[in-house]
């Protein structure tokens, strides 16, 4: 703390300085205008001088107390209007109205008006010419201003909900075929259940692709369809499939994760290439490595899967998708006869899909796996 | 506007290289005096005693409307309000600049501000912090809670 000596003759003593420096800091920030008292001995009031630097020593000698100048340096030609803004007293007593002003406009917002003097707090009054004309289009524009962001946020809303309403007719329509398709979406039908549940169809699509939703999910079609739509009956009424999907699908999903570590080990027995050609001293590390590329692949998978465009995209692309599978089960005699309806063929469609494209992926993802584990290195055959 | 910047940084470093308060010495001022170099040492009792520490100070034309904007360069201490890329989370550097204040006042608020530590450490969201803040600190929205320092 002693830095200089000749400027600061502080005396050794065992007491901190600092908490002098400290203490005169923050009176120094709260309330730079009060004097201190005098009370205290010679050396803290060095020290109070030194860190307030700028506490006027004579008082009377005005200084800006934004851009530091004095009144005397001030050049005498130049009409410069001083203020006395504030009960501010000392060194912050007076200010240059031009520096105020600039100093006013950089606190002023677009909502708040008022700009309160650092120091006391003190609400600087302003005068300013104002009109009627003036006052009425302050207020339209401030009006404007604070509605805007709730207007953006309901338009959007709007939007999404026209979107996603489209969609779930689209759904309805490419599903259930265009005759069924029609008898739903009549106007004579299209009562609140209809509102709330055509959106709710492409976000359940891709909740269904998620696990955040599941306890959601199976409830969800009972309570938007009511009672009346659900019939118990064989073939099951399109309603009646609607809210037993869900069901189907937790089952589903609840079989792969079952029979998916089976599969897992299936894998793990292929016996790897490079592990084979080791000696025997390395088979630990070489079933370590093993191990260790097994995680990898996982982990590039679970990415793979979470890609949320995919993700987003696959789930709305299945109404299509499951049109096109029943119109291809459609042209087989024997199932046409089976499901006359159109409506179970597409469900059917969409299910067979869903089996085909899962076991797909889960050969790619064991042939990849498979591939990895043959991975090599080629030694370099040049010189 | 630069001719207030000018007349005021001028009156600050003459004023600061003649009475420099303990602990505080001005090594630069560049760069038309838009980027100072401020030398801080701990004071005498606290965790940081014997240390200094760099302060680099930026000024815009704006100034003294506009706060600087103020860091830690080289050598960053451990503080919990300190980050490790040098940016200090401290009222007075942004929303509660006034122009009252002066590079003197704001080195001794941070000298104070290290004083008070009781812990050598960093803010407990350090991590968090330094992958997302932007490189000046003004353009964090700093939210400021603890009012004993």
């Amino acid at each position: 703390m002693s830095s200089n000596p000749a400027l600061l003759p502080l005396p050794p003593s065992p007491s901190p300085p600092l908490s002098v420096v400290a203490s005169t800091l923050q009176a120094h920030m709260s309330s730079v205008h009060t004097i201190p008292p005098a009370t205290q001995n010679q050396n803290e009031h060095r020290n109070l001088e030194i860190s307030v630097a700028w506490e006027d020593s004579t008082g009377d000698e005005k200084r800006c107390w934004i851009c530091f100048v004095e009144e005397r340096e001030e050049d005498v030609s130049k009409k410069v209007r001083w203020v006395r803004p504030c009960k501010c007293k000392n060194s912050l007593k007076f200010a240059h109205e031009d520096c105020l002003l600039r100093w006013i406009s950089e606190k002023q917002g677009p909502i708040t008006t008022d700009v309160k003097c650092p120091a006391c707090g003190h609400v600087y009054a302003i005068e300013e010419s104002t009109d009627v004309v003036l006052a009425i289009l302050t207020f339209v524009d401030k009006s404007i201003q604070s509605v805007v962001p709730y207007v953006t946020l309901a338009g959007v809303s709007m939007a999404f909900y026209v979107v996603s309403t489209t969609f779930g007719a689209y759904a309805v329509m490419t599903m259930c075929g265009p005759d069924e398709g029609e008898r739903i979406l009549s106007e004579a039908n299209w009562g609140w259940r209809t509102w709330i549940g055509l959106p709710l169809i492409p976000i359940g699509l891709v909740c269904s692709r998620l696990t955040a939703a599941d306890a959601a999910l199976p409830l969800l079609p009972f309570l938007v369809l009511g009672n009346d739509q659900i019939r118990l009956s064989l073939p099951p009424s399109p309603a009646l499939t609607v809210c037993l999907l869900p069901w189907a699908r937790l089952l589903y999903n609840g079989v792969w994760a079952t029979i998916w570590p089976w599969i897992e080990r299936i894998g793990r027995h292929t016996p790897a290439r490079n592990g084979a050609v080791r000696s025997g001293g390395a088979v630990g590390q070489a079933a370590v490595a093993g191990q260790q590329e097994d995680e990898e692949d996982v982990q590039e998978f679970s990415i793979g899967r979470r890609d949320g465009q995919r993700l987003v995209l696959g789930s709305l692309l299945l109404p299509a998708v499951s049109s096109l599978m029943g119109t291809l089960l459609g042209s087989i005699p024997w199932v046409r006869n089976k499901v006359p309806d159109p409506f179970h063929r597409n469900i059917l469609g969409g299910c067979l899909f869903v089996v085909c494209k899962d076991v797909a992926s889960a050969v790619y993802r064991a042939h990849r796996k498979r591939q990895r584990r043959t991975r090599r290195v080629r030694e370099y055959r040049g010189d | 506007m630069s001719s207030i910047f000018t007349k005021r940084l001028t009156k600050e470093l003459r004023d600061l290289q003649a009475n420099p308060p303990m602990g505080i010495t001005v090594q630069t001022a560049e760069d038309d005096l838009k980027c100072w170099r401020v030398t801080v040492r701990g004071a005498e009792g606290t965790l940081y005693e014997g240390e200094t520490f760099v302060l680099q100070f930026k000024f815009n034309n704006n100034y003294p409307l506009e706060s600087p904007e103020v860091v830690f360069v080289d050598n960053v201490p451990i503080h919990p309000h300190i980050y490790s890329n040098g940016h200090i989370c401290l009222s007075i550097l942004y929303d509660q600049w006034s122009p009252a204040l002066t590079i003197s006042s704001v080195c001794l608020s941070i000298l104070s501000m290290l004083s008070s530590a009781t812990k050598k450490e960093r803010p407990p969201d350090n991590a968090m912090y330094i992958l997302t803040a932007k490189k000046s600190p003004k353009s964090t929205t700093w939210a400021f809670h603890d009012d004993s320092v």
